[in-house]
């Protein structure tokens, strides 16, 4: 102990633990073990999502509360439009799957919507849907619709998206098809994920995976994965490609309703975030497979997007990802090892 | 009222990245320590529970209101999320006996002087004061807990530890009494639970 130790010492009898006595402590015990690096790094990228997706779902709840107080005359006239095309008799039909920034707040996740009623949605909202046949259908900004059976939407303005196999792996609809009406003709899937827009006089359908049948009056048009279709209000169609995953389909992203992991394999989820994106899966080895089809999940990935839900989960798996192209590759996360 | 914690949990709520990388520098390694030491050391099982402790802490980060230390809040997270985590295996929790945790710690600490000693029969207990000593060192701050280790562990002179610390060797040396008082304090509030 040199002098400016002693010099910093307080009365000895005014202390139970002397300088001398944590100066011992400290040279027997020796200095805190480590965490070891790969195990620090595996949470601080999970609890980091976690933190992330916190942070913008506080920044969301911030804006809607903001616009709800300043703005309360608009958001009134929403909410009484909203009421007035509810259909309160009609049988349940759809539940409210999930919602980006509501700001009517005329609807609740799990709210049944009784068939007959209109879906609105503003021009900063977004909402999923999914109706009682298992079809998940996501609303875009500027959208309505009405929902006229377990089966059936009829797109009025805007776009909606539908998927057949819905956000849940468990929960796909039991083999009835969905049919989307709009001005220009019905559309009905075929086992598929698509997207069906009004812009001005035309309908635009993109098709992501399967395929969509289009019954109009000037005869049937069939539209493969990978291709849209779009019929003028003059009843012209043109067609052309279109990628399968990207800018496309951002928008259907933000409104996507997350995963419950909870039990899940670590492959289901896998499975999903790959066809939710329009991305094949592909993992760097057998190996890596082979264990994700044995990894059970725990936790929640509520309110994370997709991104954020691969960078929680996997690296608690030690594993990682990057995509490259169309592929959402699957890999053994740097430096991973075992290690106490 | 714990104000630096406060004011780290707010920055935290704004998105400040630095807040969250403050955060979880201070808390992670202490919360695996703390979870290690009760799960019988299972390393795969602490940093499964230390992680579910931060997931769960930042998704009620703002009901955070500075009462408590946030590593004492956080330690209360912990202790439930290990319940989770064994109700979910199936198994029940081990019986780890905890030096901070048990009444005959006074007894234990009575005998410091002679564990700090060569005494060859005290190893047990050298091990949980060991576990007393790093948790202490945990719940100070950063440059506190760093000092001290520099100083008593690595022997380093002030002046070595002043540039460690960006500061002149006076302030290090302020800094290492206020380190030995929190220290002392911090211990003591271990001893008396």
């Amino acid at each position: 102990m040199n002098t400016s130790d002693r010099d910093d010492r307080t009365t000895p009898d005014l202390q139970e633990i002397s300088d001398e006595k944590i100066a011992g402590l400290l040279r027997l015990t020796g200095p805190r073990p480590a965490v070891p690096a790969d195990r620090t790094s595996r949470v601080r990228a999970a609890v980091r999502a976690r933190w992330r997706a916190e942070v913008a779902g506080r920044s969301k709840r911030q804006t809607l509360w903001t616009v709800a107080a300043l703005a309360a005359a608009v958001t009134v006239a929403v909410a009484v439009g909203f009421t007035r095309a509810w259909r309160p008799g009609g049988p349940p039909a759809a539940g409210i799957a999930a919602l980006v920034e509501v700001g009517s707040a005329t609807a609740r996740k799990g709210e049944a919507v009784p068939s007959g009623s209109d879906l609105m949605t503003g021009t900063r909202d977004r909402l999923a849907i999914r109706l009682s046949s298992g079809h998940s259908v996501r609303l875009d900004v500027d959208t309505r619709v009405r929902v006229l059976s377990r089966r059936a939407v009829a797109l009025l303005s805007g776009a909606v998206y539908v998927d057949s196999g819905g956000p849940d792996p468990l929960q796909e609809p039991g083999g009835e098809s969905i049919e989307i009406r709009t001005p220009a003709g019905a559309i009905h899937e075929m086992g598929t994920q698509f997207e069906v827009r009004i812009i001005d006089a035309a309908v635009r359908v993109r098709v992501r995976e399967g395929a969509v049948s289009m019954n109009r009056p000037a005869g049937g048009l069939e539209v493969q994965a990978g291709r849209e279709l779009e019929i003028g209000g003059d009843g012209s169609a043109r067609s052309g490609d279109v990628p399968i995953s990207g800018a496309p389909w951002a928008w259907v992203d933000e409104v996507a309703p997350m995963m419950a992991i909870e039990g899940r394999t670590l492959r289901e989820f896998l499975d999903w975030v790959g066809r939710e994106r329009g991305l094949v899966l592909r993992f760097a080895g057998a190996e890596l497979a082979a264990s994700a089809s044995a990894i059970r999940l725990s936790g929640s990935i509520d309110g994370m997007t997709f991104d954020q839900a691969l960078d929680s989960v996997l690296p608690t798996c030690r594993m990682g990802h990057r995509i490259e192209g169309d592929h959402l590759v699957i890999e053994p996360l740097a430096g991973a090892e075992t290690s106490s | 009222m714990h104000d630096r914690d406060l004011d780290l949990a707010r920055r935290m709520l704004a998105g400040d990245e630095e807040a969250f990388n403050e955060f979880f520098d201070r808390s992670f390694p202490a919360l695996y320590r703390f979870a290690m030491a009760r799960m019988n050391q299972d390393a795969d099982g602490a940093e499964e529970v230390a992680q579910a402790t931060l997931v769960k802490a930042i998704s009620r980060i703002g009901t955070f209101r500075g009462e408590a230390s946030l590593l004492t809040w956080l330690c209360t997270i912990c202790r439930r999320e290990m319940s989770r985590f064994y109700e979910r295996a199936g198994r029940g929790r081990p019986t780890t006996e905890l030096i901070e945790e048990v009444p005959e710690i006074r007894a234990a600490l009575e005998s410091l002087s002679a564990l700090a000693g060569d005494d060859p029969g005290a190893a047990l207990r050298r091990k949980e004061i060991m576990r007393l000593v790093h948790m202490t060192l945990d719940r100070l701050p950063d440059r506190y807990a760093d000092a001290l280790e520099w100083k008593y562990i690595e022997g380093l002179p002030v002046r070595s530890i002043a540039a460690r610390l960006a500061l002149t060797p006076k302030a290090a040396e302020s800094l290492l009494t206020r380190a030995r008082e929190a220290f002392r304090d911090g211990f003591a509030a271990l001893n008396a639970v």
